[in-house]
């Protein structure tokens, strides 16, 4: 008997071992980057990497957008309208460029693009493999040197449409001020709009003395009402590469007549220690004249 | 201590496979003006009289989860003037209704954040929804 349950514990045990490895991989494979999980497509072609395509000057434009698409591709059929609106919306601007490439075994790219009302400013025919594109439709941005700069694979949903179009509005960079710029406003007294658009916690944690917390996604409602039209805005978050600081300003600027008083402050909250700036109110006030 | 160490690796595993399957419903996240656009049904929340006493104005914010068929079923207080301020905004928001939210044929959770000002004026209180871009003058 004694036997017999040694042998059930032993069974179950062994069960559950696997069990948690099997989780372990699912788990594995989800998160750490390289797994496996989502749109497989676009796992050797990132941001950062540069596009190959042969007969593409990338000089010619501030910003080419590279759409891939496939006839017969339910996705690129069910995303046709927004891509119908990034062509007419690419067609307005000079700066921009629109290429749309389809895999090199497609019959007639022109038609199928025509049919789903698509209008690109060029049309190639390239192989998908080659370029590290492995699914339809993936839109990238590409840099004037070819570096691709962002990239969306599959249908886009509400968020990844609106990134596309702040790359419309975006062409040109977006001004970036210097903790010595920002200090030197401070100092003559001119009066800044200082906003940490990050969250509440980080926010709670450190912050420049005087700033506003207004997470990012939460500029779009609350600008209007919380910050001032007259006055510059300073954007700054405590992230890597003043990521959410250019996302914030970008929904900034598309929300304001005054679209050149939105700066990111260059190196953010870390920029700010590194240059021994005030920690506190009372010490910034001693800036101001 | 033979017994403890499966019972503790079973439990990990049941807690792994629990993370996997609410895992795999996802969710869509959505900007307040699109959010807003969805609703059905909307209740401004009131504006408590004890609060509206104690002069607690400011800006609230909540973030809610929405479920397939379109009904709020969580909220969370992220900001708010005071507490009483709070318990008015999970009453009114708790009755939001919402569109189902499509993509991929098929209806999605949906998260976002609601914005609301609490604002005393000559004496007045009211509460005020945010001026979105195209409505700010």
């Amino acid at each position: 008997m004694k036997n017999l349950r040694d042998r059930v514990e032993l069974a179950a045990n062994i069960i559950i071992i696997v069990t948690v490895l099997v989780c372990g991989g699912i788990l594995i494979s989800r998160y750490v980057p390289g797994g496996k999980r989502g749109n497989d497509a676009g796992r050797s072609l990132r941001a950062g990497a540069n596009i190959e395509m042969q007969g593409v000057d990338w000089g010619s434009s501030h910003k080419t957008f590279v759409l891939a698409v496939a006839p017969g591709c339910d996705f690129c059929a069910e995303s046709a309208p927004f891509y119908r609106f990034l062509s007419s919306a690419v067609e307005k601007n000079e700066h921009l460029r629109l290429i749309a490439i389809s895999p090199d075994s497609s019959n007639d790219p022109e038609d199928y693009l025509r049919q789903i009302g698509v209008k690109p400013n060029e049309v190639k025919k390239v192989s998908f493999k080659a370029i590290g594109i492995r699914g339809t439709p993936t839109l990238l941005v590409a840099d004037p040197k070819g570096a691709i700069s962002k990239m969306w694979v599959g249908k886009l949903n509400e968020v990844q449409e609106a990134e596309v179009l702040s790359e419309l509005r975006d062409y040109e960079p977006l001004v970036r001020m210097t903790v010595g710029d920002l200090r030197r406003a401070i100092e003559s007294g001119r009066k800044v709009q200082i906003v940490d658009v990050g969250g509440r916690e980080t926010y709670a944690e450190g912050h420049i003395p005087g700033a506003k917390n207004i997470p990012a996604d939460e500029l779009e409602a609350r600008a209007p009402q919380e910050l001032s039209a007259e006055y510059p805005v300073v954007l700054y978050c405590g992230c890597r590469n003043d990521d959410l600081s250019e996302i914030g300003a970008r929904i900034l600027k598309s929300g304001r007549s005054d679209a050149g008083n939105v700066f990111v402050l260059a190196g953010g909250l870390e920029a700010w220690k590194a240059a021994g700036m005030p920690k506190t109110s009372k010490e910034l006030s001693k800036y101001v004249q | 201590m033979k017994r403890s160490v499966p019972m503790f690796v079973g439990s990990l595993s049941w807690v792994l496979l629990c993370s996997l399957a609410s895992d795999g419903q996802g969710y869509l996240t959505r900007t307040e003006s699109n959010l807003r656009r969805l609703a059905t049904k909307t209740v401004m929340p009131d504006y408590p009289p004890r609060s509206a006493k104690n002069r607690a104005t400011g800006v609230s914010v909540t973030e809610l989860e929405i479920n397939e068929a379109g009904n709020v079923e969580r909220v969370d207080v992220l900001q708010a003037p005071d507490e009483y301020i709070e318990a008015a905004l999970i009453n009114a928001i708790s009755r939001w209704k919402f569109e189902p939210s499509m993509h991929k044929g098929r209806a999605w959770r949906v998260k976002g954040k609601l914005t609301f000002y609490f604002v005393v004026e000559r004496g007045k209180a009211r509460v005020m929804n945010p001026k979105f871009p195209a409505q700010a003058r």
